[in-house]
């Protein structure tokens, strides 16, 4: 919640389907619309930007129901009557309108995807955000929460993005690279001025074909040729070279102005690099390794320099525009493709091949309590060796009883008895509840829980995840910024869990065991983050009072 | 395949022409795997390809008709028949090692291996541990006896995984199990290059069937086989070699003199029989890298002559032969001679005689292995001169020695070679046809069929060359003889610098690429014209405007490059961008490489493939042909010509569903006595109304052929040349009524 004055507090009842009406509390404030249940457990809070909100709010006759649209759905409250609506409207649609009005100002405002969807890809986003109501609930939550930022929420949804535009009709085929060769496009005619304009994607191209270009202006630009000069360079021995060719040159050989960043050496490595996923049938240079070595025909160098020019640059038109960033602002990136992206993406213009597929695997955990439990053990395993040990030694004796042989059960069978129903009235005794419910639920916990608790618990806990990830992105706390953030996200969290507990703690009997259970894997995790970041706090402190000493003594 | 069943039978040769794309390799393969079965008196397959490529073509075919064969045809209560079949390559394509398989080229891939794995290495290793050994061929070592290998088919890829998973080099087990194989797959040179066929054919049986696949070509490597080449820097190397080896043989006097004279006493008793060389099972070590350029049963099997047994008096001799060598090369004009001559002029001068000569190369390697001088990259001048030796000395007939002093085309160039060139392809293949009771030579194009037997000097029980059957003409020869301006084009020497026929050619070409889908291969005559004709094209805009249709790219000498263009042009035709391959006749590409299916929907051949007339080599050569097996120039000539031209355009057809537009570019193939030099499996197709076209004509048969092609395929159509079971066994009980 934002600072700014709270002009209405209402108590309404939040209709979130015929049968479920959630008693809450609406606020609305000159920037925000907020509605937040008595019983954090049934529903989740909602939080609306009021300028997203326009200014014609439904009343329905008879009934004390306020239909409030906000983006992508509407928001029905039903008021403890008609009289208590009516006023609350009064109130809110003045500063609906006033809200309208101010957002109105630039036009785009409007047209734009409401609630602060923004850059390139905002109907994108929307798109996405209207066919997956996780994701729109996480969304409505954390950014219009004010817990994330809009761009830290995208951030992580990278490859939803991705694939999204390439689903999308009005995704653009992604344009490849020219294929006239760059060179020859240099200087028409005999006229000795020529024209050049290099794009950003001419510069891409020039550098993905000749290496050493990047080389050369990686090293040399800007600290000892500015931009200009270096192309300058650069294409006055292109033309003059053309020129030569054509016979119509004079003097000598031009010489490439950037030769000392030709690396032979490095080129014939990434040759042979490549040609380990050349496919056999084509692999003539196998062939050659096969037989003698004989003289090769001798040629000329310079047509051989523009052979090798065509292949290059042939090859590089192949390999395509390296998919571009879609961070920042969807343009291309002004990385030429490296080595790496060559022999692992194999890239072929990516339009005509099938999306790669995510390679993450499924994280199914059937039962949280085998997982936690596992968990626990790992992380005591260092400490518990020598008992692990004595398993072994357990295990290990009996198995040579079983090779030695014996004859007859080693007990009788009343013994045997008697010890199992020991056993079982230790169980019992460890805990009721529990004992009932491992007894009565033969499926995964959540089969015995109502679909509202359900869906309650799946959203707290794609909430307190989404959360986990971005808090997890923070660390280390290097800069005040990711500290701020951190702090923030702390906040975020710490509510979760406080959530989590008051879940646990309404819920009764076989229903509360199997909250529990459900909820421990995810209450670990925020007690393993809340303790990570209390302790680098507490280091950075240390660290703090550490340097600050020194300095103080310094100054002394 | 009544012919090859005969030849088998009657434990004959046989010549077989069966056209491309006919399912030739998978038929021979079936028939005598099924042979082998049948007879097992019958021993290994021994399958010879052009190029590691095709090998390992012929190694996943093999492997499709083995898991065929164990699906369908093992009776019940048997286990399907097992069979062992592998490829042999170098050691650069076949290591493991980390850090020797990172080696740039083959020789310094030995070398690095041998460092590793030679003898003295290994049992220095015992008591240094210090010492660097391979940790795969110590492995296969270890597992001794045990090391063999489970039957099945292995590819080269196969080979090197199996090698790692198993810890053995695999390298040496593909060595060490050509004893066990059923089938071997590798290089004609290992056949037939008897520096190679010494340590790795020697010791098969003599009921190995052997196979030359792709054979159109086979003379030429008989002959390469039995060539050397020295140049000035060669020589010059060799000069030093002897200087190394004269100062490890001090060395070793000095330290170790017992060595010299163990070796001195294996040489009185003569190489072979002392075993100083292996004979027999080969040294299972590195250094059995060596072995006799001559001919098996040419060595004489005896005492190596005294005025060279003795490791610093060889020094001596090497030195002077060198000398000598670098004498005879500072000649002004072309010399030619017989070896008969260079023998006479070499006694006259430094006494040294052809006797003497013979044993050359044995003697460097028997001191070379008494040196324990692992670096053999280093000496491979010194090796070639050593060749050319015991070559001259050993043959007197079938070869000339030819002494240049700058090649013709860059006369101002100075660069002086001597040229033992072997005349007689029969020589190289003969020990082929004595010691194996049956060779098959096949390939899709060796029309006229009875020249081969010929200049290969042996008698085939069977010659027959197949026709085809289509299902539709999926083949469209074509002759071109006309540009858009109605001027002729040829690549004939008066001709081929003229701007308008390489602007011609640019042209029809351009418009090809705009009319036809995904791959076009062309084949022009040698590098330097290809070189020359893409610098102009590029000048006069033709390129530019070729790559707006089709990504352009080019073969050229460096194989790693070319293998990296042909990777991406296969690539392109599979993404749909469609590309161009500018490719040479007789070179890697036309060799090896297939453009099936959408790789290969157009090949243009620019110009007919004459070899270069004016090598002094080739002269020599067509006169040695006509002096002995009365062949015309001319014929020859032409005939080579046009089996390269149809060699590169059978490269697009290589199955019954494909469809390829195959146009001979050059006024040239209009003559009747070029055409009538092609295949059968091309003459028939080629209509009346194909022929003499000009460049829009060309365009219109193009579309037409294009669009029919393209249609979709009738599977049942296929039943015309396809038998069914019962229709098979119709015929067969039809034949035996």
């Amino acid at each position: 919640m934002d600072g700014s004055m709270s002009v209405l507090v209402k108590r309404v009842k939040y209709i979130v389907s015929k049968e479920l009406k959630v008693p809450g509390v609406l606020t609305v404030t000159e920037t925000q619309m907020c509605w937040a249940p008595h019983n954090p457990t049934q529903c989740q809070p909602i939080y609306a930007d009021i300028k997203s909100i326009p200014d014609s709010l439904q009343r329905a006759k008879g009934k004390p129901l306020l239909k409030v649209p906000v983006p992508n759905r509407a928001l029905v409250f039903e008021f403890e009557s008609e009289v208590d609506r009516d006023q609350a409207v009064d109130v809110i649609t003045p500063i609906l309108k006033e809200a309208q009005r101010k957002g109105k100002a630039p036009v785009a405002e409007a047209e734009r995807p409401p609630s602060g969807l923004q850059g390139p890809q905002a109907a994108l986003k929307q798109k996405l955000l209207q066919e997956d109501r996780d994701l729109q609930q996480l969304y409505n939550q954390l950014v219009s929460g004010g817990i994330l930022s809009e761009a830290e929420f995208w951030k992580g949804r990278q490859n939803l993005l991705k694939e999204a535009l390439r689903g999308s009709k009005d995704a653009r085929q992604q344009a490849g690279f020219k294929t006239a060769m760059i060179s020859e496009q240099t200087g028409e005619g005999g006229s000795r001025r020529v024209t050049l304009s290099l794009t950003p994607e001419i510069v891409q191209q020039l550098f993905a074909e000749k290496p050493h270009l990047h080389r050369a202006y990686t090293a040399m630009v800007p600290e000892k040729l500015s931009e200009k000069e270096f192309w300058e360079r650069y294409f006055n021995y292109e033309v003059a070279r053309k020129a030569k060719r054509q016979g119509k040159g004079t003097g000598d050989e031009p010489e490439d102005p950037y030769k000392e960043f030709k690396d032979e050496e490095l080129d014939f490595r990434e040759a042979q690099k490549r040609l380990q996923f050349v496919d056999a049938t084509v692999n003539l240079a196998a062939d050659y390794f096969d037989r003698d070595a004989r003289p090769s025909e001798a040629e000329a160098p310079d047509a051989r320099s523009m052979i090798r020019d065509i292949n290059k640059h042939a090859a590089v038109v192949l390999e395509g525009v390296p998919t571009p960033g879609l961070g920042a602002d969807g343009g291309p990136a002004k990385r030429p493709p490296t080595s790496g992206e060559h022999s692992s993406g194999r890239l072929v213009l990516d339009d005509l091949r099938k999306p790669w597929s995510a390679g993450f695997a499924e994280l199914r955990i059937q039962d949280p309590k085998r997982c936690y439990e596992s968990a626990a053990d790992a992380a005591t395993k260092s400490a518990a060796t020598g008992h692990r040990r004595t398993h072994a030694d357990a295990l290990h004796a009996t198995q040579a009883l079983c090779q030695a042989g014996i004859a007859s059960p080693p007990l009788s069978s009343h013994a045997a008895e008697a010890a199992l129903a020991d056993i079982a009235a230790l169980c019992r005794g460890a805990g009721g509840h529990q004992w009932d419910a491992l007894q009565a639920a033969s499926g995964p916990a959540q089969a015995n829980l109502s679909p509202q608790m359900q869906a309650v618990l799946r959203e707290v806990c794609l909430t307190a995840n989404e959360l986990l990830r971005h808090f997890w992105a923070t660390f280390p706390l290097s800069s005040p910024t990711r500290e701020a953030r951190a702090l923030r996200l702390k906040k975020a969290l710490a509510d979760q869990y406080d959530r989590t507990t008051a879940m646990q703690e309404s819920s009764q009997g076989i229903e509360r065991v199997h909250i529990t259970q459900l909820l421990k894997p995810l209450r670990l995790a925020l007690d393993t983050a809340l303790a990570k970041h209390d302790r680098e706090v507490d280091l950075k402190r240390a660290h703090d009072r550490a340097t600050s000493g020194s300095i103080a003594i310094e100054t002394a | 395949m009544v012919e090859l069943k005969h030849a088998l039978d009657a434990k004959g040769h046989c010549l077989l022409e069966m056209p491309t794309g006919t399912g030739k390799t998978i038929t021979l393969l079936s028939l005598i795997t099924s042979y082998q079965l049948a007879h097992p008196e019958v021993g290994k397959l021994i399958y010879c390809t052009r190029t590691v490529p095709e090998m390992e073509k012929v190694l996943a075919e093999l492997k499709e008709l083995i898991h065929y064969r164990d699906r369908y045809f093992h009776e019940p209560g048997m286990e399907p028949p097992k069979i062992l079949a592998l490829g042999l390559s170098s050691r650069k394509n076949l290591c493991v090692h980390p850090r020797v398989s990172e080696e740039g080229s083959r020789e310094s891939c030995d070398s690095q291996c041998r460092k590793l794995t030679a003898s003295w290495v290994r049992e220095a290793h015992a008591t240094n541990p210090d010492i660097e050994t391979c940790s795969f061929y110590e492995g296969l070592e270890a597992a001794g006896a045990e090391g063999v290998m489970e039957p099945g088919v292995y590819t080269l890829q196969d080979m090197r995984e199996y090698g790692r998973k198993k810890g053995w080099c695999p390298y040496f087990t593909a060595r060490h199990m050509l004893a066990f194989a059923n089938v071997m797959v590798y290089n004609y040179q290992y056949m037939l290059d008897p520096k190679v066929s010494n340590m790795v054919s020697r010791e098969l049986e003599k009921e190995c069937i052997v196979v030359f696949d792709e054979a159109h070509n086979i003379d030429n490597v008989c002959i390469e086989a039995l060539s050397v080449t020295l140049r000035r820097q060669t020589l010059d190397s060799a000069m030093r070699n002897v200087g190394k080896l004269k100062a490890a043989v001090d060395k070793c006097k000095a330290t170790d003199e017992q060595r010299l004279k163990a070796e001195y006493q294996r040489l009185v008793g003569g190489l072979q029989e002392r075993g100083a060389l292996p004979r027999g099972r080969p040294t299972p070590g590195g250094e059995d890298w060596l072995a006799n350029p001559a001919l098996p049963e040419d060595i004489l099997r005896e005492a190596v002559p005294g005025n060279i047994r003795r490791a610093e008096h060889f020094c001596a001799f090497l030195r002077r032969l060198v000398e000598h060598l670098k004498g005879r090369i500072s000649v002004e004009a072309v010399v030619q001679e017989s070896c008969t001559t260079f023998l006479a002029t070499l006694q006259e001068s430094i006494n040294i005689d052809g006797k003497t000569l013979r044993f050359c190369y044995d003697r460097l390697s028997s001191l070379l292995k008494t040196l324990e001088i692992t670096d053999m990259d280093d000496f491979t001048p010194i090796h070639l001169v050593a060749d050319f030796a015991t070559l001259v000395g050993t043959y007197a007939k079938g070869f000339a020695i030819i002494v240049e002093p700058y090649d013709d085309r860059l006369p101002s160039v100075p660069d002086p070679v001597i040229q033992l060139s072997c005349l007689d392809a029969s020589l190289a293949v003969r020990p082929v046809f004595q010691k194996f009771q049956t060779v098959v030579i096949t390939s899709g194009t060796l029309s006229p069929i009875d020249l081969y037997p010929r200049i290969l000097n042996f008698n085939p029980v069977a010659i027959q060359s197949f026709a085809m059957t289509l299902t539709r003409d999926c083949m469209c020869p074509v002759v071109l003889t006309r540009g858009a301006d109605q001027t002729a084009v040829s690549t004939a020497f008066e001709v081929r610098e003229d701007d308008n026929v390489i602007r011609n050619y640019g042209r029809m070409l351009v418009e090809l690429a705009a009319a036809i889908p995904d791959g076009i291969v062309c084949f022009f005559v040698s590098y330097s014209y290809m070189d020359k004709i893409v610098s102009k094209w590029n000048d006069m805009g033709v390129l530019q405007d070729l790559m707006a249709h089709k990504l352009v790219f080019i073969e050229t000498v460096d194989v790693v490059e070319t293998t990296l263009a042909l990777d991406n042009f296969r690539r392109a035709c599979d993404c749909g961008r469609g590309a161009v391959f500018l490719s040479v006749a007789r070179g890697k590409v036309a060799e090896g490489i297939d453009f099936d299916r959408h790789y290969g929907r157009c090949v243009v051949m620019f110009g007919v493939p004459y070899q270069y007339t004016l090598s002094r080599i080739l002269r020599a050569r067509l006169e040695y042909l006509r002096e002995t097996f009365q062949i015309k120039e001319s014929d020859y000539l032409a005939f080579d010509a046009v089996r390269q031209a149809a060699q590169c355009v059978g490269r697009v057809i290589r199955s019954k569903a494909d469809y390829g537009l195959m146009v001979f570019a050059d006024k040239r193939y209009q003559r009747a006595d070029k055409r009538d030099k092609l295949p059968g499996w091309i003459t028939t197709h080629l209509k009346d109304a194909h022929l003499n076209l000009s460049t829009d004509m060309l365009m219109h048969i193009a579309r037409e052929f294009m669009r029919s092609m393209a249609q979709p395929y009738d599977g049942l159509a296929i039943g015309k040349s396809l038998l069914t079971e019962a229709q098979a066994n119709a015929m067969s009980s039809g034949a035996s009524l």
